[in-house]
């Protein structure tokens, strides 16, 4: 339990934390393939060999070819500088929309765990019901509630997200609302949101920042599948689910238009996904096996059902 | 989502988009009886080999378009619905490859111009799957209750008077060349039995037809079976007929090439793998023989909100933006047939002298300069997922010359209610149907209270008159100088008022098959010749 | 079962139904803020004001959203789900059969995804570090980052498109035809049950790893269990417990994710419903169906509860 109270930082910057998690190789090479997807995000422009919006109508669905190595799409576009455009598409969604539900759920959590009472059991209900309906199925109801675009996409995906987020952080502030230094807090007349925020949130944060490495994959395959269900990013926005789902059309002719921008979705979650699990396994040992598998649609599920019922039939 | 878009599109469009290639026959002529032919089967000109028709067999098609609706007609509309309709239920008449009207469950009709009327003769010994007799009483039993559900095609029908068992008369409501046709093909006939117990009809059918409707799953499959007591002797051929609907078409495709069907439809909108198709050179494409298009696709702006496309100039510098011919070769291999009036080329109502659209940037910044934009402006495409490729496209070329586009992607009854109501922002899509009759078809966009677009538009004096005028007008070559005098007036490169923006292409769709399918009269004249009475499979 | 058990399965139950209240609220509260309206759509552009008017107030959208949603519920209690204006008749008839086709689909794919994920976990874990553990994660990990209708392409691309053994699509009812049933369904049914298995499997691994390093295994061990009695009596049961207890979700997210493979491989499921309810804005069939699904999960949730019991000997 020493862990718990070192705070986040402390641990973080123990070089154990970094050991541990790089200490396998093919981590590291997952983390430098991400950092390079990053790179090839944010130099799209330098890095791409064509404007991935120019249409070339004279010259579409071409095979692969020395002036385009992945060929073109139904308009002439470029199918590689799409994909390298793509990734700035896959990385905004998958930060922005955990961002998003993160926020929101770390505060319900937190709300829900500290007041107690009707408070908590609406909002965990409301996250109930949330959690009984399929991410996919919420983020497409919400989709077509907030309409096209890459800032409603990500609003809709973190939404659907919030549940895993609500159920973590109450789980842990129930588990140090009445440790000491949190009633001495209450003792010496802090303000109970000061309270929160200066000594229960600080305790939230590891389990929060492994369910978020864990949900970032998860995010960024919801995007793909919105898009296929072509509730996405609107067009011509490069992303890599449209390009799957564009793609299909051509699959017996050209099928690289539909297999390019897949194998680039499966790289990078695989790789969120690889450092997820390395970064949970160094951060909290005890955490292994119960957490996300970065599974597409329910991230936190295992984990959120898991804990609260294993103490309610301990208690019965 | 791709495969939903044609199938509300088509739903949207209502009946409107039902009404088909009339063009061939017009509507002017009918105020004569066409000569009434009595003989049997007269639908059913056999081109059959000298072995003669096998019988039996199923006959499986694949198509894209589901019908909610099978066995209650009133509410099918639009040519998807059509596919279904015609294995279980008839019409009382039907048009063959030339367009030309052919006698079904009404053996003659006459049309008295003066009272106006229609008197029907009815085909005698016909029964409905449940025994009823097909009589006059049916007939006016199911225009009232077409009428009862708002159909337009009933709605110039007064009163319906039967006078025997055989025979009726139609009064109608004020003359008009179109009653006819839109009375005697888009009314199919239920037995009244069934009429008066609608629910019966939700997954089955009770028609006159050569099937009923045996097995039904409204996103997936109609399997119908033979109808023992067709009034045709001997027919039908086959012993049962599946529908299957399969939204993709390069699934449809693969599996048709695998055989798993017999017939495949396919829409424009899959070029490649037309093309494919084609290439293979193992099937027999259905093509429409009478050379007209059911639908143009378009690209419309709204006019009628206060934004630049108000201005007529704005609108025509965008028709000089389009590059018709790179659209055609990127998205239609080269393959469709373009146009840029409220017509076909070469149809009677099509003129060709007129100032035509050329692609020409250079003349589109001339006119938005001239308008007051001289660099340019920012406006929205409107589009449903299965344009957005050609959307996209033209969003690049009209951003050329200074229109910047912002590509709103929709779904299909949000693309609906925009047009329904008027209320898209920019450019949308323009689905019209381009018959010849003018003041039927374009009606309805451009009327103060049209059903289609109308209330995104602006309606000039000048055409509403000329509309007005080719309303009244009862002599053919009159209205179609009309009629080609409106189209100058919208669609001339430098005068017209652009009101419906700029056409693109025809909209006409194939039916593949392979060979051993006879006498299916698929596409011919579109959907309308579409009859499976006398089909049979030569294998 | 004990007294303690039945008091769980009890309190559990009123829960769920607490919760699946909380859906049907939470549902219609998403319906009304869609855009578009019903009765405009089924109609199409030629309707006339009464026309309308008149199937509005046929189908009770006149009325006020309390009202409105008063009538579904109390409705539900009366055994009516209300009508479908898309589909012009009730929509118990459209939802049910068509569960059982997604039923027919998830219940083999998830029943081959789980037993084939645990038996490989078990074997990952046994090798630990070893040639084969690495092969085994290296696939699972892809498996979870594939976006599942890429895969389903790809082996529409191989099977159906390159080596016609398999059709592309298209569904025939069991009852028709099964040999067709399964010929259509086995691409499907293999698709799911990949993204299922590969997640299982990498939990089952890391539960059993934890499992391996308790004291009780040693003890066992050392009492002269032999190793496979050892594997499948104290480690398997064990490790057992965090994969049960996230079964019910994981169904709930299958069902979820059919609508994507329902739209790729044009299966008429309940997916494919949901889908077409959407884009018509036939609300009380999506309403239906999300509920459906959401007592769906409530009920599995409910099983595994009930099997937690019986294999969490902390439960005795």
């Amino acid at each position: 339990m020493d862990t718990k109270k070192q705070g986040l930082l402390g641990r973080l910057r123990s070089s154990r934390v970094l050991r541990v998690m790089f200490g396998r190789k093919i981590i590291v090479v997952c983390a430098a393939l991400v950092v390079l997807m990053i790179l090839v995000a944010i130099f799209a422009p330098v890095i791409a060999p064509y404007d991935p919006n120019q249409d070339d109508l004279y010259n579409v669905l071409k095979g692969c070819s020395p002036e385009h190595w992945l060929g073109t799409d139904a308009n002439g576009r470029d199918v590689l500088s799409r994909i390298i455009y793509g990734a700035r598409v896959s990385f905004i969604v998958g930060v922005v929309s955990v961002l998003i539900s993160s926020v929101i759920g770390i505060a319900l959590g937190l709300v829900s765990g500290m007041a107690g009472g009707v408070a908590d059991a609406f909002i965990m209900r409301v996250m109930d019901a949330m959690q009984a309906i399929p991410m996919l199925i919420l983020a497409m109801f919400l989709g077509a509630i907030l309409g096209q675009g890459l800032g409603n996409v990500c609003l809709a995906i973190g939404i659907s997200m919030v549940p895993g987020y609500a159920r973590v952080t109450r789980g842990q502030v129930l588990s140090v609302r009445n440790a000491d230094y949190v009633t001495a807090g209450v003792l010496c007349g802090a303000s109970p949101i000061r309270n929160t925020l200066v000594h229960v949130f600080p305790n939230c944060l590891s389990v929060n920042i492994v369910t978020m490495t864990a949900s970032l994959g998860g995010a960024i395959l919801a995007e793909a599948n919105l898009s296929f269900l072509g509730m996405g990013i609107a067009p011509p926005a490069a992303s890599w689910g449209a390009m799957v789902s564009g793609g299909y059309k051509y699959l017996s002719t050209q099928p690289v238009i539909a297999i390019a921008p897949g194998v680039a979705i499966i790289i990078l979650v695989l790789c969120c996904n690889m450092c997820g699990d390395a970064l949970r396994d160094a951060l909290d040992p005890k955490l292994r096996g119960t957490l996300g598998s970065g599974h597409a649609l329910h991230p936190k599920k295992k984990k959120a059902a898991a804990r609260p019922r294993k103490s309610e039939s301990g208690v019965a | 989502m791709k495969k939903i878009d044609r199938r509300s599109f088509l739903k949207g469009m209502g009946i409107s988009a039902a009404a088909l290639g009339l063009a061939a026959c017009g509507g002017s002529d009918s105020s004569s009886a066409p000569a009434a032919s009595s003989s049997a089967g007269a639908g059913a000109a056999s081109s059959a080999p000298a072995s003669g028709p096998k019988k039996g067999g199923t006959l499986r098609l694949c198509y894209n378009n589901p019908i909610a609706s099978p066995g209650y007609t009133p509410r099918a509309s639009g040519n998807a619905a059509l596919y279904y309709l015609t294995c279980s239920y008839e019409n009382l008449f039907t048009y063959d490859a030339d367009g030309a009207l052919v006698p079904k469950l009404a053996t003659a009709w006459e049309v008295n111009a003066e009272e106006p009327s229609i008197t029907w003769t009815l085909r005698e010994g016909v029964q409905f799957a449940d025994g009823e007799p097909f009589n006059a009483e049916a007939v006016k039993r199911n225009i009232e209750e077409y009428q009862a559900n708002n159909r337009t095609e009933v709605a110039n029908i007064a009163e319906c008077q039967v006078i025997d068992d055989t025979h009726i008369k139609m009064l109608m409501a004020e003359p008009n060349s179109s009653t006819l046709e839109s009375v005697g093909f888009f009314v199919f006939y239920m037995s009244p039995k069934a009429i008066d117990n609608p629910s019966s009809l939700d997954a089955a059918t009770c028609g006159t037809g050569p099937f009923q409707l045996t097995e039904f799953e409204t996103n997936a499959y109609a399997i119908y079976t033979r109808n023992d007591n067709y009034w045709q002797e001997g027919l039908p051929y086959l012993d049962s007929v599946e529908i299957t609907v399969v939204t993709e078409s390069s699934t449809g495709s693969t599996a048709f090439r695998a055989n798993e069907y017999d017939m495949f439809w396919i829409g424009l909108t899959s070029p490649t793998i037309q093309q494919e198709l084609i290439n293979e050179g193992i099937y027999i494409k259905e093509d429409n023989q009478n050379g007209m298009g059911v639908e143009t696709l378009g690209l419309v702006p709204n006019s009628a909100i206060d934004s630049p496309w108000a201005d007529a100039k704005v609108r025509r510098a965008m028709c000089y933006a389009i590059d018709c011919d790179a659209i055609n070769a990127a998205f239609l291999m080269g393959a469709a047939q373009m146009t840029d009036q409220w017509a076909v080329p070469g149809s009677v109502t099509y003129n060709d002298d007129i100032n035509h659209y050329t692609y020409n940037p250079e003349r589109a910044k001339e006119l938005l300069a001239e308008a007051g934009y001289p660099d340019g402006f920012d406006t929205n495409i409107v589009t449903v997922s299965t344009y957005s490729d050609m959307f996209t496209a033209i969003a690049n070329m009209l951003s050329a010359v200074g229109i910047r586009c912002t590509i709103q992607q929709v779904d299909a009854a949000t693309n609906n209610q925009l047009f329904a109501d008027g209320t898209w922002e920019g450019l949308m899509a323009h689905y019209a149907t381009v018959s010849p009759d003018l003041g039927l078809y374009m009606g309805r966009h451009l009327d103060y209270n049209g059903a289609y677009y109308a209330k995104g538009i602006q309606h000039p004096g000048y055409e509403m008159e000329l509309l007005e005028e080719i309303r009244r007008c009862m002599d053919t070559e009159e209205k179609h100088a009309l009629e080609k005098e409106l189209q100058a007036a919208i669609y001339d490169a430098e005068t017209g008022s652009c009101l419906f923006g700029r056409p693109l292409y025809v909209n006409t769709s194939s039916m593949y098959k392979y060979d051993y399918v006879i006498d299916d009269h698929a596409t011919e004249a579109f959907t309308a010749s579409w009859d499976l009475s006398a089909c049979w499979l030569n294998k | 079962m004990s007294k303690h058990l039945l008091k769980m399965i009890g309190k559990r139950m009123l829960q769920s139904c607490v919760t699946i209240l909380f859906v049907t609220l939470f549902v219609f509260a998403l319906i009304q803020m869609v855009p578009g309206d019903p009765v405009a759509n089924y109609l199409g552009a030629s309707a006339t004001e009464e026309q309308i008017e008149y199937y509005r107030h046929l189908y009770g959208f006149d009325q006020p959203v309390i009202l409105q949603y008063l009538n579904w519920v109390t409705g539900l209690f009366r055994g009516t789900m209300g009508q479908s204006i898309s589909y012009q008749s009730e929509i118990a008839d459209i939802i049910l059969p068509r569960l059982a086709v997604t039923l027919s689909m998830v219940a083999p794919a998830f029943v081959i995804g789980t037993l084939t994920g645990v038996l490989l976990g078990i074997v990952a874990a046994k090798n630990r570090g070893k040639w084969l553990d690495s092969v085994i994660c290296f696939f699972a990990n892809i498996g979870v980052s594939m976006p599942m209708f890429w895969l389903g392409m790809m082996g529409m691309l191989v099977f159906a498109l390159r080596l016609r053994v398999l059709p592309s699509s298209g569904y025939v009812p069991m009852e028709r035809d099964f040999t067709e049933w399964l010929r259509h369904m086995v691409m499907p049914i293999i698709v799911m049950s990949l993204g299922v298995n590969a997640s299982i499997l990498r939990l089952t691994r890391s539960s059993m790893l934890e499992v391996m390093r308790q004291d009780y295994v040693t003890t066992a061990r050392a009492k002269g269990v032999s190793r496979r009695g050892v594997t499948f009596r104290h480690q398997l049961r064990n490790s057992l417990i965090p994969i049960v207890t996230t079964l019910g979700s994981r169904l709930g997210t299958m069902v979820g994710s059919t609508v994507l493979i329902e739209s790729l491989f044009v299966i008429p499921g309940l997916g494919s419903v949901m889908m077409n309810g959407i884009s018509t804005r036939d609300f009380m069939l999506v309403a239906n169906g999300v509920l459906v699904i959401s007592i769906f999960v409530a009920l599995c949730n409910l099983v595994v509860d009930i099997l937690y019991g019986i294999i969490d000997p902390r439960t005795r």
